[in-house]
């Protein structure tokens, strides 16, 4: 009863985050952030400590081998021994090896020999076995499957991963329906707040790239003109 | 066996407003903390977050009405049927107050982030005590069957 009631505080406490493709900025910055989980118990608050290594842990996909992110998930599934953790990034890490066995078909690569790191999570297993299957036999399970198949063939990167955090987005929204001020509802917006995160600052590579692109225009057109 | 059957009216005199009590304690408490917990986030409108979080405090004035009203008609005869009355309306407002509680909270929460739906996020919770309200006004209409079928 305790630690549910400091709940309807921390949740009231937490500004609103608008979905991650029209958000322009962070609602809350780390540090503020940071303080008001300040007020979960110990125990949940341990909880949440676990579930920011396993953001961070998913925030960096591009930085390691299959086998390194394999060797990571084996010591950061333990941090998800608890039910709550479990409901909110099953489903993230489970999308996450669909999408790398989908990328490895999609690049001409055979299927995994056993015992080759390639996947993370239960799906793994599964995959190796119907990996002559279009989508794998997931499609009842994971409806979303051939719109991210069709988008990876067409290299619609942008769209891909915008559908990817959809999807995201809406699980975790889905997460937090059942209590809307219990513990799930604060990891929720974690994830989601992680998710604006991430979208900003693909954006602001987005942004620099192209500031770059056109500074080099300027140059290029300045030493054009005046030769 | 009389003075049970007195006992067991007595309890039914005083359950409308302890049970309501219990529950406008739980409800105020919910939605006040949420109405705290709001109040981190925004510059103004702290008045309008404590207004919501009292919402609930109305159960224990309907429990409070309704006992005093029981507490001067009990006898033998009537006793019984106070006692069935009174517990059920007793934990009616407790619902009551403890869901909207809920409601308020999430009012609270939701005006917030969007004040302009400030008022149509209070819709709910007074649906919540639109029942509250029933349980309240038939244990008077039910109280004047009783004493005027019970007590004469």
């Amino acid at each position: 009863m305790k630690r549910q009631n400091q709940y309807y505080t921390l949740v009231a406490s937490l500004p609103r985050l608008v979905r991650f493709d029209r958000a322009e900025r962070l609602p809350i910055n780390p540090q503020r952030l940071g303080e008001r989980l300040r007020m979960l118990e110990p125990e949940d608050g341990e909880v949440v400590d676990r579930a920011v290594a396993l953001l961070a842990w998913q925030g960096r996909p591009m930085a390691r081998t299959g086998g390194e992110m394999a060797v990571e998930y084996g010591r950061l599934a333990e941090l998800m021994d608890r039910p709550a953790l479990k409901g909110v990034f099953e489903f993230p890490v489970n999308l996450r090896t669909v999408m790398a066995a989908l990328r490895r078909r999609h690049r001409g690569l055979p299927v995994p020999e056993a015992g080759e790191p390639w996947g993370v999570g239960p799906l793994a297993r599964h995959i190796e076995r119907n990996w002559g299957e279009v989508d794998f036999g997931l499609t009842a399970l994971y409806p979303w499957i051939p719109r991210a198949r069709a988008l990876l063939e067409s290299g619609e990167a942008l769209a891909l991963e915008r559908l990817l955090m959809s999807l995201n987005w809406e699980r975790a929204d889905r997460l937090a329906e059942g209590d809307e001020f219990g513990f799930e509802a604060v990891l929720a917006y974690l994830f989601k707040w992680d998710l604006v995160k991430r979208w900003l600052s693909h954006n602001g590579e987005a942004a620099k790239a192209r500031f770059e692109e056109l500074v080099s225009g300027v140059i290029d057109e300045k030493e054009r003109v005046f030769g | 066996m009389e003075n049970l059957v007195l006992a067991l009216g007595w309890l039914g005199v005083f359950a409308p407003l302890a049970l309501g009590a219990v529950g406008s304690i739980i409800g105020c408490s919910r939605a006040g903390q949420a109405a705290i917990g709001a109040m981190l986030e925004t510059e103004s409108g702290y008045g309008r977050y404590i207004g919501i979080s009292a919402m609930p405090s109305s159960q224990v004035i309907y429990g409070i009405v309704v006992t005093l009203t029981f507490s001067g008609a009990i006898k033998a005869d009537t006793a019984p049927g106070i006692f069935g009355v009174g517990v059920l309306t007793g934990l009616a407002l407790m619902a009551s107050a403890i869901y909207q509680g809920y409601a308020c909270a999430s009012s609270i929460r939701v005006s917030k982030s969007k004040p302009e739906v400030f008022g149509i996020s209070l819709a709910p919770a007074a649906v919540v005590e639109g029942f509250a309200v029933f349980a309240f006004v038939f244990a008077l209409v039910l109280l004047g069957t009783l004493s005027g079928g019970g007590g004469g």
